[in-house]
């Protein structure tokens, strides 16, 4: 009976030594990694959902902890006044910039598959996004060079980033008022974006790297096209890495600092409001959660495994 | 094969083929010269205002070039980053985590991918949620616990029978860093699981299955065959944990205290300079003055020292990565 059970739950044949000799191979594989998650990140979790529930102080003789049940969400749902219309606003960034993110890096990584000649200079250039844009130096950047605060360098802001021609001449083309402004979004952070997208463009490029280039070949013999070929062999091939990708991008999206919500949780969080802090963050995560569990549903279906 | 074939091609069709490829190289050319400005311009921006002299500085027909070449502002960056310090806390860091790392992390991944074992899918489940929730949630829980660090609980299991339960204080430490790497909580470490895993999960299985026949154990099957053959993704995400362990500057900044690594450093100093600058009538004396106005220099040399090392290291893995594949005949 407990066999059964425990055959039911698993997928894994009690009675079948092998497989059982496998499970506690994989098991003994994964068990640094599980004793590391629950100490170092499930138990301050669970610690931190606590504080959501209560009002904290933190003080000198210790933490005091008064339970409050769910005023905390009731607060946040019903009477914060930012965090509504946030949700919405760092949820329709996300969508944009997950998009543009996808079809830049897809893009690159398929033209810089080929060869021709500077292709290691080339690659090592697009790398260089990566390595600035996870740390201060990107902020530092982004004051001095995309001149988000600052006066002193103004003269070297229109080299670049603003293009006021451009503007101008999507403000003449008789369209809504509503498209010319995405349009100016758009345009305007599209440099923002695409630096971004460095650990993507690597991850893709990792994975055309590893497509064997037989198939290519036989496509060739088959007369296949270039469109055709991109469907047919490259997007099948790369698809686990897409989804990762894909993945990768929502979640670092909503958890940039610049994202508004993360400015939120950061903010409250200095103020010493530390189980409002907690809140939001949990509505959040669970709010990133779903999503991201629906994205997996719909995209997982269509990927293609070798195995 | 594809040679003869577009040589056929060529022979059979006109001229006409060849402007259209010609055309569509010129396109890609234009696109990837395009994009490569873009991506250089903050290096090139580093590189034009690091070196100029406040004269330059100021002057308006002074765009990318300065007039004379100046090293104040680098070595003032040198000296405020107390750069020689600063970058070996940074290493001592950096090197052993992502070592300790990539172990657990590729253990862990071929795991996921290759074995069914009791509460696997609970365990991806924990997997992805860890991914998404940044740290900065449970900072304060987390930092209680390094500050008593009870070694995964056995201390205060001593404790319930010793009524004093056996705490080290692992702030201010590198230890804290190494043991959240080896046991897979370092910086993004699902992260990186998750991607090996999607990687692993796509390997044919017939290698492994030869060399099941031929007697090796997981582990050795493993060791022997699956890492020879992911050479580049293991040089890929060992690079990524360098360059997320040299580059963060939040956890360092939350469990130090008194020396910090480079990326914190460079944080504090952006905030000094930038609050000065706020106070610009109430600083006193030629130095605070002359630091408000080489503040853009300044700071262009600090990010330069900060990524220089990244971008060396860069220079010697990115041949491992995108030669390796090539060279090994086994593809997935």
């Amino acid at each position: 009976m407990k066999i059964k059970f425990f055959r039911n739950i698993s997928g894994i044949d009690m009675h079948s030594r092998t497989q059982v000799k496998r499970a506690i191979w994989g098991l003994a594989f994964v068990l640094p990694w599980i004793i590391g998650t629950l100490y170092f990140f499930l138990y301050p979790m669970i610690q931190s959902v606590i504080y959501a529930f209560c009002k904290v102080n933190l003080t000198t003789k210790g933490d005091m902890f008064v339970p409050v049940g769910f005023d905390n969400f009731r607060y946040l749902f019903t009477q914060d006044p930012h965090f509504i219309t946030n949700l919405t606003k760092s949820i329709g960034n996300v969508v944009y910039q997950v998009v543009i993110i996808m079809i830049f890096s897809l893009l690159i990584a398929i033209l810089l598959r080929d060869k021709f000649v500077g292709r290691t200079l080339v690659r090592a250039i697009f790398f260089f996004p990566f390595i600035i844009s996870s740390g201060v130096v990107i902020t530092i950047l982004q004051e001095q060079v995309l001149m988000t605060a600052g006066t002193i360098s103004q003269q070297q802001q229109a080299y670049m980033f603003a293009a006021p021609s451009f503007d101008y001449f999507i403000e003449q083309l008789s369209i809504p008022e509503s498209v010319t402004n995405l349009v100016k979004t758009v345009s305007m952070s599209f440099f923002n974006v695409i630096w971004k997208s460095g650990v993507q463009i690597i991850l893709l490029l990792t994975a055309v790297n590893h497509i064997p280039s037989s198939s290519y070949e036989a496509a060739d013999i088959e007369g296949a096209a270039a469109w055709e070929k991109l469907w047919k062999i490259t997007f099948p091939i790369i698809s686990p890495t897409i989804l990762v990708v894909l993945i990768y991008s929502i979640i670092d999206s909503f958890t940039d600092y610049g994202n508004t919500i993360m400015r939120m949780i950061s903010n409250f969080f200095e103020l010493g409001q530390y189980e409002y802090s907690a809140t939001i963050g949990i509505v959040y995560f669970v709010i990133i959660l779903a999503l991201v569990g629906a994205v997996n549903l719909i995209v997982g279906r269509k990927i293609h495994y070798a195995v | 094969m594809r040679l003869l074939n577009r040589r056929m091609q060529g022979g059979s069709d006109s001229v006409r083929a060849g402007v259209a490829s010609v055309a569509k190289k010129l396109i890609k050319a234009v696109f990837l010269i395009g994009m490569c400005y873009v991506m250089l311009y903050p290096l090139l921006f580093i590189f034009s205002s690091g070196f100029m002299t406040i004269d330059d500085m100021y002057n308006p027909s002074v765009v990318w070039l300065p007039r004379s070449f100046s090293t104040q502002a680098l070595n003032a960056a040198l000296s405020l980053l107390k750069y020689s310090d600063s970058i070996i806390k940074t290493v001592l860091i950096t090197l052993p985590s992502s070592c300790l790392q990539i172990v657990t992390v590729l253990l862990a991944g071929y795991g996921f991918a290759r074995f069914k074992f009791w509460g696997r899918n609970l365990f991806f489940g924990l997997l992805v949620f860890s991914i998404i929730v940044p740290v900065q949630s449970y900072i304060i829980p987390l930092y209680v616990n390094m500050k008593n660090f009870d070694f995964f609980w056995l201390g205060s299991l001593v404790g319930i029978f010793t009524k004093s339960p056996i705490t080290t204080n692992l702030l201010n430490t590198e230890h804290l860093f190494y043991l959240q790497a080896l046991f897979g909580a370092g910086i993004r470490s699902g992260l990186c699981i998750f991607i090996i895993r999607q990687f692993y999960r796509n390997m044919p299985l017939e290698l492994e299955e030869a060399a099941m026949i031929d007697g090796c154990g997981p582990l050795k099957t493993f060791i022997r065959v699956m890492i020879p053959n992911t050479l580049p993704l293991i040089a890929t995400i060992f690079l990524f944990s360098i360059v997320w362990y040299w580059n963060d500057y939040y956890l360092s900044s939350m469990f130090y205290n008194t020396e910090f690594p480079l990326s914190v450093n460079l944080t504090m100093l952006r905030t000094m300079l930038v609050t000065l600058s706020q106070q610009l009538g109430g600083v006193s004396g030629m130095a605070g003055q002359e630091l408000i106005l080489m503040r853009e220099p300044i700071l262009a040399c600090g990010c330069l020292i900060t990524i220089v090392p990244l971008v060396i290291l860069y220079v010697f893995v990115q041949r491992y990565f995108t030669e390796g594949v090539e060279r090994s005949g086994i593809v997935g």
